[in-house]
């Protein structure tokens, strides 16, 4: 092996590390909110990698490296939905349950996670895109190949639902005290 | 700006900080509650979607990736158990039932020749780029007509496969994920057709026996390839 092929590989394991070092953590918790299981989340974050060592060459800018890995994610995931659907045609990947976290447990955030399983994904989402990344309109219409006008009633349309959830959780609340 | 547009605004982009917006809360307190009560829920949505992430997870996707792209250098016990194997595998592959890249395709053409036959009516491009996508293509150029579009599995592989027309003769194209090196031509009773490198994977013209035998498939495969491309991711 020629020293030019070396550093070239060195230089791209470099690059691969500190992708995955950085956007890791975010392509975690999008696959945890599209799966809705932690074991599926972390598989699909090592295939979302796996193929983006092998197409590594063909991100120019290291700028638009977390736009590039989710929509890598988003492709992955609906591969896999696809070949699920082959192999379980009867499962609704949107009913399934969602598994026991250990995170922050006070009640009007296990509410509202409850309402984001029960949110459709086409709402769930951008919702996660734009909250928990505070990716814009314009970038997720982009991401998803959707005109501006969709994603803006999906993005109002959940947090309406949510609104509504949370105000009815209260009530009940309320009602027992 | 008026409370309805006030509030779709916060309701799709709470965080857009606009002159108009700001003018309108401060002039109408329940546009202002509102705007509380979304910022609150944006909070609240914030702590809910923040998921504990696995420890040591960009560790294993870097061992993986590793282990996947430099396999470790093979010792001595590696060598003897693949030399066993390929005794075994040479004694036992007579008598093993293996098929071929073709040979799959004709067998899947022969299982699902009613569903193809049964099928009429053009499909739009979008059903074709959805269908495409599964198998990790994309539409570069028009492929024609097309009749029939379905997202098949093939030896646990997903693949692409369509029913087209060209001029009076209809064609069956697959896009197949697996990968070979050389043209491979092939025919059957009622098949013939070519299969050929396509990128990351393979392309495969078919057609029915009955079309004839002067089908010049190099050229449709030639036509094919060009129309659709390998997604870049």
């Amino acid at each position: 092996m020629s020293n030019k092929v070396i550093t070239n590989m060195a230089t791209k394991e470099n690059r691969y590390e500190n992708l995955v070092t950085a956007y890791s953590p975010w392509l975690y918790r999008y696959a945890y909110w599209l799966s809705g299981e932690k074991a599926a989340a972390e598989d699909l974050v090592q295939e979302t990698f796996l193929r983006a060592w092998r197409f590594l060459d063909s991100l120019k800018d290291e700028g638009s490296a977390k736009s590039w890995l989710t929509t890598i994610l988003r492709r992955e995931n609906a591969r896999k939905y696809e070949r699920k659907q082959f192999q379980y045609s009867d499962v609704d990947t949107d009913s399934i349950a969602m598994e026991p976290t250990e995170f922050d447990a006070r009640p009007e955030v296990s509410a509202l996670r409850i309402a984001l399983k029960g949110l459709p994904g086409k709402y769930r989402e951008p919702l996660v895109l734009q909250v928990l990344e505070g990716y814009s309109l314009d970038e997720i219409a982009h991401m998803f190949e959707l005109p501006r006008n969709t994603v803006a009633t999906r993005l109002h349309r959940a947090r309406q639902k949510l609104r509504s959830v949370l105000q009815e959780d209260k009530i009940k609340h309320q009602e027992f005290r | 700006m008026n409370c309805l547009e006030f509030r779709r605004l916060k309701l799709t982009e709470p965080y857009c900080v606009s002159k108009e917006a700001a003018l309108h809360a401060s002039n109408c307190p329940g546009c202002s509650r509102f705007q509380q009560e979304t910022n609150e829920l944006d909070d609240s949505l914030r702590t809910a979607l923040t998921v504990e992430v696995p420890e040591g997870l960009a560790a294993k996707v870097i061992l993986n990736q590793s282990l996947k792209h430099n396999p470790r250098r093979p010792t001595r016990r590696y060598w003897l158990s693949l030399a066993a194997s390929f005794l075994i595998a040479i004694t036992l592959i007579p008598f093993l039932p293996t098929q071929t890249l073709d040979a799959e395709i004709i067998t899947h053409l022969d299982h699902e020749a009613h569903q193809v036959h049964g099928k009429s009516g053009d499909i739009d491009n979008g059903e074709v780029a959805n269908v495409l996508l599964a198998a990790g293509g994309e539409i570069n150029d028009s492929l024609g007509t097309v009749t029939y579009a379905s997202k098949c599995m093939m030896d646990d592989q997903l693949i692409a496969h369509f029913v087209v027309k060209n001029g009076n003769e209809t064609y069956t194209l697959m896009l197949i994920p697996e990968e070979i090196d050389n043209i491979i031509p092939f025919q059957s009773e009622r098949w013939h057709g070519l299969i050929v490198p396509h990128a990351a994977g393979s392309l495969a013209v078919i057609a029915s026996r009955q079309t004839g035998s002067s089908v010049d498939f190099l050229q449709l495969a030639e036509r094919y390839s060009t129309a659709i491309k390998r997604s870049s991711i």
